[in-house]
């Protein structure tokens, strides 16, 4: 098996070459800016621009879901008051455009694969994440399909089998752990991982040497090594909804349940359920379903707002999954029982 | 300082001229400057320190330690007297046993809020975790740079909130190595400028003395006639005495890295983010605060009077001049408070 990916910048040296017809034309970039191609998206329903980094400030324009911008740099509001006071400004080529509460933007990048041409596929599939913003996986490797869901920059999803359909395009098979279905996406867009990028961190210090503890006031969840910090990210544990109460639990538990991809399910979607297909890194500390993961539907971190669970960024709960224990086989779907890291939740 | 005894210049010179200093310090228990309470953790300094049965170097070793790692302390009780060192019989109470103190750093993990004004010169910040890493760029997943240790201080110059992960860094500026490093902002508390302030401004300049004696490695200030802070010290070891004599305190700064790289091949020292210096010869001799030992009775420095950095702290507030908050170094000859080491 041998795979490639590019990033845009690369891409754009290709094209060159004359390798460029099967991709998207390129958006805004700079040679020498190494996060010119910082992107974002809209998570949210709508999201207003406005000229200053505050909610107090004038509205310019209203944003819709899944729009994508240009971050060009990082604000801060006046508003001490709040969990988040980060403002992402909004602009093209060094033109100021606005800015966004950085809370409902989900950043993004648009890195484009070169689809292999041969590829041995095992039979529980290859584990893969989606590297553009988004792409919609349809019913059939057809763009005039029917789409099932659409899937999210950083989300990870095992890849059963590749197809190239009548006009030529490469679109891999997706499988779906909770309706037990297939669906097809674009091969550009979905970047097949490596064995060694999931290797387990800090295999050597024994497990009761690790520590982790999420600390509901402060939204921080700190992993510890024999007393020693070496790790910690801002997160969004369980909130207070309109229809009921979902809160973190206090206490000690252990991740012995972990999963690099999960199609989370509950409830009815109309008011407070949910429908994420391929949330990943998911470590699951009780029964109930109460885990840590990444997130793809807000970057709203530092204040409680899920439904129980422990929201990281994808890179942050990437980190925890390879450190905890048990270590997830590269090729299994999931890893449980064996001996979980400790995890203590306290206020 | 507060709950200092009732205790004179003059019992002090007196008593320490007789030699019973250390005696009846040990007696009054003010041998240990700060009533603060014990810490609740411990670092540990240095690479294989025993935890024995019983607090004595003669009890049955049941493991040793590694650097940095960090152990709950339960109880400071007495034991057997530190190797050089007959004021320090303090031993910590662990899970499983017992360790000396001179060899373990205490500690307290504090996690802070982000600070997103800092001031254009620059803002002093202290770390308030018992290790902190760095990262050469500001992004979790970077390399990383020094360690930087519980009490140390640097200068804040900025701070940087990252496009991609939207996590916030300080970025500290090393005068040294005229290089910057990273912080995360949990690990690190900006110091707010009430607490740089000069202690005792309405006392006179000539009524300030600093009063170090070093066969009882004791550090004592003085207003007037009244002792107001005492401290137990580490001085200079053997081959790098503190000298003796009169001096004033006319430079000083918050954050200061020390190392004596490029004067020395041997015993090398690198101590970056050294808390609250104080000094008072141009070669460097400086009272200071301390995150490498806990070892205060022996006289193990450099040259430089060691102190746990609380204490250090308050004597750079008490001693003058005073360095005003957007500064990180003043040195002003000629100046300064008085010291008297014997």
């Amino acid at each position: 098996m041998k795979l490639q990916n590019i990033s845009r910048r690369e891409f754009i040296k290709l094209s060159g070459l004359g390798l460029a017809g099967l991709f998207l034309p390129p958006l805004n970039f700079h040679f020498d800016d190494p996060f010119a191609s910082q992107q974002g998206r809209v998570t949210s329903r709508i999201a207003w621009m406005y000229d200053q980094p505050s909610a107090q400030a004038t509205q310019i324009k209203i944003c819709h879901r899944d729009m994508l911008v240009n971050i060009t740099n990082t604000a801060i509001s006046d508003d001490t008051t709040s969990h988040n006071r980060v403002w992402y400004e909004i602009g093209t080529d060094g033109i100021r455009e606005g800015f966004l509460y950085s809370g409902n933007i989900q950043p993004v990048k648009t890195i484009l694969n070169i689809p292999p041409k041969e590829i041995i596929i095992p039979e529980i599939g290859l584990l893969a994440e989606i590297s553009v913003p988004f792409t919609d996986a349809h019913e059939e490797a057809d763009k005039s399909s029917e789409v099932a869901y659409r899937m999210y920059y950083e989300t990870v999803h095992w890849v059963k089998d590749i197809v190239t359909n009548k006009e030529g395009q490469v679109w891999y098979q997706i499988y779906d752990d909770k309706w037990n279905k297939f669906y097809y996406a674009r091969a550009e867009h979905i970047r097949i991982m490596s064995e060694s990028e999931l290797a387990p961190i800090s295999p050597t210090i024994p497990n009761k040497l690790k520590k982790i503890i999420v600390q509901l006031e402060s939204q921080l969840v700190t992993a510890y090594e024999d007393g020693q910090q070496v790790f910690a990210a801002s997160a969004s544990t369980g909130g207070v909804y309109r229809v009921g109460t979902y809160t973190t639990p206090k206490g000690n538990f252990t991740t012995d349940y972990k999963r690099p991809s999960r199609h989370m399910a509950a409830g009815d979607i109309a008011s407070s359920g949910f429908d994420l297909p391929g949330v990943p890194w998911v470590q699951y500390i009780t029964e109930s379903g109460i885990s840590f993961h990444g997130t793809y539907w807000h970057n709203d971190f530092g204040r409680p707002r899920s439904h129980g669970c422990i929201n990281l960024t994808s890179s942050a709960a990437k980190w925890l999954y390879r450190w905890t224990t048990p270590a997830v086989p590269f090729e299994k779907e999931f890893s449980y029982g064996g001996i979980g890291t400790k995890v203590e939740i306290v206020l | 300082m507060t709950n200092q005894p009732n205790f004179s210049r003059r019992d002090f010179l007196k008593l320490s001229a007789s030699g019973t200093l250390a005696l009846v310090l040990s007696e009054m228990r003010i041998d240990h400057a700060l009533a603060a309470a014990p810490a609740s953790h411990g670092r540990v300094t240095w690479s294989g320190i025993p935890l024995y049965d019983n607090p004595s170097f003669n009890a049955k070793q049941i493991q040793l330690f590694g650097i940095d790692q960090v152990i709950k302390l339960k109880a400071e009780i007495e034991g057997d007297e530190g190797y050089g060192n007959s004021f320090n019989k303090v031993w910590y109470q662990v899970e499983d046993g017992y360790v000396y103190s001179g060899w373990i750093q205490p500690v307290e993990t504090t996690l802070n809020k982000p600070v997103y004004q800092i001031p254009a010169a620059g803002q002093l910040g202290e770390i308030t975790v018992p290790v902190s890493e760095t990262k050469l760029v500001p992004y979790t997943y970077a390399k990383t740079g020094y360690r930087l240790y519980y009490g140390t201080t640097h200068w804040v110059k900025k701070v940087v909130v990252t496009r991609d992960e939207k996590s916030i860094w300080y970025e500290i500026y090393d005068n040294h190595l005229q290089k910057s490093f990273y912080v995360p902002y949990y690990n690190m508390r900006l110091i707010p400028n009430e607490e740089l302030t000069l202690l005792s401004p309405d006392v006179a300049e000539a009524d300030k003395l600093i009063h170090v004696d070093l066969t009882t490695q004791m550090v004592a200030a003085f207003e007037g006639n009244t002792m107001v802070f005492s401290s137990r010290c580490s001085s200079g070891g053997r081959g790098t005495r503190t000298p003796t004599g009169e001096f004033t305190t006319y430079h000083k700064g918050p954050s200061i890295h020390m190392t004596n790289q490029g004067d020395s091949v041997n015993n090398i020292y690198d101590l970056p983010g050294v808390p609250w210096c104080t000094f008072f010869t141009g070669y460097g001799n400086a009272f200071h605060g301390t995150y490498w030992h806990n070892d205060y009775g022996r006289p193990r420095s450099h040259g430089c009077v060691n102190l746990p950095s609380a204490d250090a702290k308050w004597l750079y507030r008490w001693s003058r001049p005073n360095v005003p908050v957007d500064a990180d170094y003043v040195h002003l000859p000629g100046e300064g408070t008085k010291i008297q080491i014997v």
